[in-house]
């Protein structure tokens, strides 16, 4: 029945905007707010771009293209009515003008060009020497991350975005001139989003669909890019989302038709209504997660999950709070596993003139003392949270997959269970020295809840980064960043290769060098 | 704005109704054992998993009974209540057992056990007992295999010998010293005894004898060699023997004696000092022709009185046609010649007599077991022994008349100094030989009425043509109480087996067992020991070993070749090793050789029977084999081990401590959910052959097995006390729970593809090694998960 459900949703979702679209020339209202759509030109096609988009310099006439001879075989052959040669007429200045301002209008280009060097004196905190490493025991990458976007706009109610990413390029390892090296870790080409949307009726309805950024209100459940289709609706005071999406797994049954179907996937579906009120947010959300990937332990799982946010000058702050409840069948031993899990956050942004002050506070629930029994308690987690730290979250100037949040965690499929559970508190102070320099220093502790899971220990690791970013124009910004990490017993449980509870001190050094356009 | 309000009134209805409680619900692992069922080469449970067995045999002392202090009102001063342990003490030794690793015993009966007082009447107190223990077993995740167990027929078969005799332990005056009652207590110290049987059975073989009664025949188990010293004619030949022995330089005086009158007198003072030592004089009829060999297992070959009890027991009806049982006045069933009966048609005959007494044991025990879904099954009779040469010798001396051929081939062969002539008079004086061959000598050596042919015919074709049809009757009176009873049967042990298996001459000569009649579940359970046992003699001290002896060897091909039978003659059903072990009580090369063999051992940490024991479980992993090791004894005994002719084969001290286990404890699937593929544990008794910078695997365990057949986990047992820094887990696919109470990984497979070979490797934390990609850490309750 669920499966029924999924699919006439999405129907419902992929056929609602073609009805808007039909809809929209003859009863789109004057005065539309967003789409603007009795103010649009005809939807008629507009004149191509002319090749290259960079403006004729003035006086300068467009060639035109040379008449190709026909071979002289072709001469022999009964030959068609002589085609008069086109007369390319040159453009007006207003002509060039407004070319120029359509396509600027339909194509939006952006990009990030990204070097990061990374090193750190030992992936674990023990520093116990492995029987053969000729490496020792440091670890790091020094790797250029370039991530274009792509906007197209035809008309003005319906975009089409493309982002992608062309990374994890170690300078150590990728060489142009070995073509299929072998290597797989060198260019990676990631496609991060890539979807259509619309909006009609001044927002009444819209859309959007492909592959994108998803996430509930508070991110902590899902903060993944997925293939989504979501059915909008905007008010004044709130806008609704219906949304119905496929999570990437591992059981990839074939891309044709007769090898595809639906049994071992994984689909998040729900609603979210955001409403503002003032310098309020107010976003909430319910979604479901069926999850088949594993023949016979299907887990569904319902996550309510709420933001509550200010924003003034000079504060923002919220809270988060999201609940989970569902089952895996079979996901026990000998029965099937109830999760009844919960996940908090608390934030708090202060900006006084060139000071500014980031506090975040952060709670997953854990799970009881035994894994796999009946009840878990682990919060479904995303892996990414707002908190600034570098090694206890989610490394917000390049995520590598290292921060204890997730090695702390089990993997189910696209999430992780920290099963000790995790409490991480941080704060940033920072100071804006003429939109130059930003030096900046957080230092966070993070705290497992249940210890019982982490052999008996509650330290999860204190940190402490100083930052100094340097800025030019928004354009390029350079971090050099040192960090240290005094590991608790519950880094070590889960971290470390030999001694599972030896807290060596881990020292890292980052710095990145990024340039937007 | 009251539709504003409306829809935030429903969205945080949706955060009301959620439920925000925190679970603490323990894991609900498999607290009961479901039923067993052969499939093809596999014994499978309920829910389609393959089995893996570690059993232990339960228990050492069973063989012997209970002596009680006060006698029970029928008069009998025995029971097998309290065999292998009191009732009391069940639980605590089954929850050893369980913490060691074992998931099942192959727990002992035996004949006398049930019907202890006649063939009609069964002890239902022990009956009551023996299914409590089962029920117990079961409580504790224990399945129970049941065997009838015997050796040498019967405990009321047995040869007494002197512990404390002269001499030093291995040499020959030890020996024969031992043969003779302690002269200051005039008794003697320990026996050398059988097993199984009850006397009333016993009894009916052996018709001739007068069995013991401490008033009566207090010579009962002394050879009856002894018996003839103290007789005017043995009193001379035994000084005649002694000056043969010196002349032949076989007895050393303490003194220089070269003379012959030196010699004489010399024999003169050993001979009386053995007189004084003898009992008075005794019949061969008041005694058994057991030899207290301390490797008991000889008398199998030696012993005519043992060989006419078995021999009886599966050809009573031609081996001595004639024979019927019936009872007497007394309500005793005795065996008596047909022609003294009124109606011989209406008596058993000698077999069947035996052979239902056999199965009415098994039948009650059936009645009991069928109830509990732990029993695995019922292991028909303990290495069915088929050595029936020296009897058939016999027989054939009796009918040949080969009594004065003998003297004269004697006479013929040693004419000097009338050598030939002197054994001769020996011999007869000593009875090493039926002196005549006449009826009343004939009767008194138990061989009235016996069938010469019928004999011989016992050393060709056991199995097929004597094992088989009693196994066959077992079957199917145990599948008439029981339907889904799972039958274990013993492949016999006689000379067959001495000329090689399946080929050769020994394939031209065995008929082996095959087809069995009644359509049952079968499996084959073959035993094996290695050269643990004392040298043969008479009270022998135990085996002396060098560590390195043992530390090397493999016992894999020997393994195979016993187990190999089940798939060459026995159609391939499933086969379980159900014994094998090692004594505890060695003695070590480079210690003090005065210094008994169980202090050695404890002195040096049981490191050879350790190793014997590693050796054999490296075996049985390489053929992914199920196993039950010898044994457990509640009561071991320092110096008496088992209770039971001075075996010392318990797992378990005399504290009831585990010895050794870093050989036995070691982690095993209990179920799998897909076809057995292969495992290996490196125990820290296995020799490691390094690999440059690579540490060695210390207590590396890896699983493989085929496919997913089954929804339900494959089991392993891990044991504490190999990982007490904790473990590792990697998995191919899956996941995995751990529960801490019984020390068991509950593996989940997911990958479903067929041929998929799902991999489990635990490992403890070991310096130096490259632990990547681990999914799990597990030390004690807490579990650290990255899966």
């Amino acid at each position: 029945m669920k499966r029924v459900l999924h699919i006439v949703l999405a129907m419902l979702i992929v056929g609602l905007p073609v009805f808007a679209s039909a809809q929209e020339g003859e009863t789109a209202p004057e005065g539309a707010a967003v789409g603007e759509a009795a103010k649009a030109p005809e939807l008629t096609p507009p004149p191509m771009p002319v090749t290259p988009v960079e403006p004729a310099a003035e006086e300068e006439t467009v060639e035109a293209p040379p008449v190709v001879e026909p071979p002289a075989e072709a001469q022999e052959l009964p030959m068609a009515p002589p085609v008069e040669p086109v007369q390319v007429r040159e453009m007006t200045e207003e002509e060039k003008s407004d070319a120029l301002k359509t396509f600027e209008k339909m194509v939006h280009f952006n990009a990030t060009l990204q070097t990061v060097l990374v090193y750190q004196n030992d992936y674990d905190y023990d520093n116990t020497p492995p029987a053969y490493n000729p490496d020792g025991q440091s670890v790091g990458l020094l790797g250029t991350f370039f991530k274009p976007r792509f906007r197209l706009v035809p008309i003005e109610e319906v975009e089409i975005v493309y982002e992608a990413e062309l990374g994890l390029n170690l300078w150590g390892r990728n060489d142009p001139d070995q073509y299929l090296g072998g290597e797989t870790d060198t260019f990676l080409l990631a496609h991060r989003e890539l979807y259509a949307r619309g909006e009609f009726m001044n927002r009444l309805i819209g859309f959007k669909v492909g592959y994108q950024y998803f996430t509930d209100p508070t991110e902590l459940f899902i903060g993944h890019w997925i293939g989504a289709m979501s059915l909008t609706s905007s008010r004044e005071w709130a806008d609704f989302t219906l949304s119905v999406g496929q999570l990437p797994d591992q059981t990839a049954e074939g891309v044709t038709l007769d090898e595809n179907n639906f049994k071992q996937d994984t689909f998040v579906y729900g609603m979210r209504v955001d409403v503002p009120i003032d310098n309020w947010m107010i976003m909430m959300g319910l979604y479901g997660l069926n999850d088949s990937q594993v023949v016979n332990q299907t887990l569904n799982l319902f996550t309510p999950s709420l933001r509550v946010s200010a924003d003034y000058d000079w504060v923002q702050f919220g809270l988060d709070l999201a609940f989970q409840t569902g089952s895996t069948e079979r996901g026990a031993a000998f029965d099937d596993e109830r999760t009844t899990a919960w996940a908090l956050q608390a934030f708090a942004d202060f900006k006084i003139g060139n000071l500014f002050i980031e506090f975040n506070d952060l709670f997953l629930s854990g799970d009881d003392d035994v894994d796999r029994n009946k009840t878990n308690n682990a919060f479904y987690y995303s892996g990414k949270s707002r908190s600034r730290t570098l090694i206890l979250s989610e490394d917000h100037i390049r995520d590598r997959g290292d921060n204890l949040d997730e090695r702390l965690a089990d993997r189910r499929g696209k999430f992780y269970l920290v099963r000790p559970g995790y409490s991480l508190t941080d704060l940033t102070i920072g100071y804006d020295v003429s939109g130059f320099f930003v030096p900046a220093v957080t230092v966070g502790a993070g705290f497992g809840i249940n210890k019982t899971n982490a052999l008996n220990a509650n330290l999860v690791g204190i940190e402490t980064d100083l930052d100094l970013e340097f800025k030019y124009k928004d354009v390029v910004s350079f971090h050099l960043i040192g960090a240290i990490l005094a590991p608790g017993g519950v880094a070590a449980a889960y971290v470390n290769s030999y001694d599972r509870t030896a807290i060596e001190l881990q020292y890292m050094f980052e710095s990145s060098l990024s340039v937007t356009f | 704005m009251m539709c504003r309000f409306r829809w935030i009134a429903l969205v945080l209805l949706v955060f009301l109704v959620a439920p925000a409680g925190c679970g603490d619900d323990k894991a609900v692992f498999e607290s009961t054992l479901s039923p067993v069922h052969t499939d093809l080469t596999h014994i499978k449970d309920f829910e389609g998993r393959y089995m893996h067995f570690r059993g232990v045999n339960v228990g050492g002392s069973t063989k012997v009974p209970v002596f009680l202090v006060e006698p029970l009102e029928n008069g009998r001063d025995f029971t097998y209540v309290g065999r292998p342990f009191p009732l009391d003490d069940a639980e605590k030794w089954f929850a050893q057992l369980r913490d060691l690793g074992f998931n099942s015993i192959r727990l002992l009966y035996i004949w006398e056990a049930v019907f202890p007082d006649s063939y009609e009447e069964p002890d239902t107190e022990f009956l009551d007992y023996f299914e409590r223990i089962i029920e117990l077993a079961g409580q504790y995740g224990i399945y129970v295999l049941i065997n009838c167990h015997e050796n040498m027929w019967s405990r009321h078969l047995w040869a007494n010998y002197n512990e404390e005799a002269e001499g030093t332990k291995g040499e020959i005056d030890n020996m024969l010293w031992s043969l003779l009652p302690d002269p200051d207590t005039g008794s003697y110290t320990d026996r050398v005894a059988g097993d199984g049987a009850p006397l009333w059975a016993t009894k009916v073989c052996l018709p001739e004898k007068t069995f013991y009664d401490a008033e009566t025949n207090p010579n009962w188990g002394t050879h009856h060699i002894v018996g003839r010293i103290n007789d005017p004619f043995g009193q001379v030949g035994l000084e005649m023997l002694l000056v043969e022995l010196v002349k032949m330089g076989l007895i050393q005086s303490p003194e220089d004696v070269d003379t012959d009158e030196e010699i004489e007198a010399f024999a003169k003072t050993l001979s009386d000092k053995i007189k004084a030592h003898a009992p008075e004089s005794f019949d061969i009829t008041e005694t058994t022709d057991m030899l207290p060999f301390t490797f008991w297992g000889t008398n199998n070959a030696v012993s005519l009185d043992m060989e006419r009890c078995y021999a009886q027991f599966f050809a009573g009806d031609t081996v001595y046609p004639d024979r019927r049982v019936v009872k007497n006045e007394d309500g005793e069933w005795i065996a008596v010649n047909k022609d003294t009966l009124d109606d011989p048609d209406e008596a058993m005959n000698v077999k069947d007599f035996l052979q239902s007494g056999f199965i009415n044991a098994w039948v009650e025990i059936a009645k009991r077991a069928k109830k509990h879904p732990n029993v695995i099954g019922y292991d028909l009779m303990n290495e069915p022994v088929s050595i029936f040469l020296l009897m058939t010798a016999a027989a054939a001396y009796f009918d040949l008349g080969l009594d004065s051929a003998i003297e004269s081939a004697l006479t013929d062969l040693l004419p000097e100094d009338d050598l030939g002539k002197n054994i001769a008079l020996l011999i007869d004086i000593f009875e090493l030989l039926p002196p005549t061959t006449d009826e009343e000598t004939r009767a008194k050596w138990g061989f009235e009425g016996a069938n010469l042919g019928a004999m011989a015919g016992l050393n060709i074709g056991f199995e097929k043509n004597f094992l088989q049809p009693l196994y066959e009757r077992l079957t199917t009176a145990i599948l008439e109480e029981d339907p889904e009873a799972k039958i274990w049967l013993e492949p016999g042990i006689g000379v067959e087996s001495l000329l090689g298996s399946g080929g050769g001459l020994g394939g031209q000569w065995q008929q082996y067992m095959t087809g069995l009649a009644p359509r049952a579940q079968y499996v084959y359970t073959p035993h094996w020991y290695p050269d643990i046992y004392p040298n043969i003699g008479f009270n022998m001290p135990p085996r002396t070993f060098a560590l390195d002896e043992y530390r090397y060897r493999d016992y894999t091909a020997m393994l195979k070749e016993k187990v190999d039978w089940a798939a060459y003659a026995l159609a391939n059903v499933p086969a379980v090793f159900g014994e094998f072990g090692t004594y505890w009580n060695f003695k070590y090369l480079n210690e003090d050789p005065e210094i008994p063999g169980w202090k050695q051992s404890r002195m040096n940490d049981y490191a050879i029977s350790a190793e014997v024991l590693d050796n054999y479980y490296e075996g049985f992993e390489d053929l992914f084999l199920s196993n039950m090791v010898w044994c457990f004894t509640a009561d071991n005994d320092p110096i008496y081990g088992d209770w039971w002719n001075h075996e010392d084969f318990s797992i378990v001290d005399d504290q009831g401590q585990p010895r050794g286990e870093e050989a036995y404890s070691r982690p095993y699937p209990r179920a799998l959910s897909g076809k057995p593929i292969s495992m290996h544990f490196y125990s820290p008794l296995h020799y490691f052959d390094p690999d440059k910078g690579q540490p060695n695997k210390d207590r590396e365990f890896e699983l493989v097995f085929a496919s997913k057949e089954t929804d339900a986990p494959t089991i392993i047992f891990v044991p504490p006390a190999q990982y007490a820094a904790g473990f590792y887990v990697w998995l191919s696919d899956g996941w995995a729970a751990w529960d801490n109470t019984n020390h068991r990984l509950y593996y989940y497979p997911e990958a479903d593809e067929p041929e998929w070979e799902h991999t489990v490797r635990i490992q403890p934390p070991i310096e130096g090694e490259d632990i990547a990609g681990w999914n799990y850490f597990i030390k004690g309750e807490n579990v650290v998960s990255r899966n």
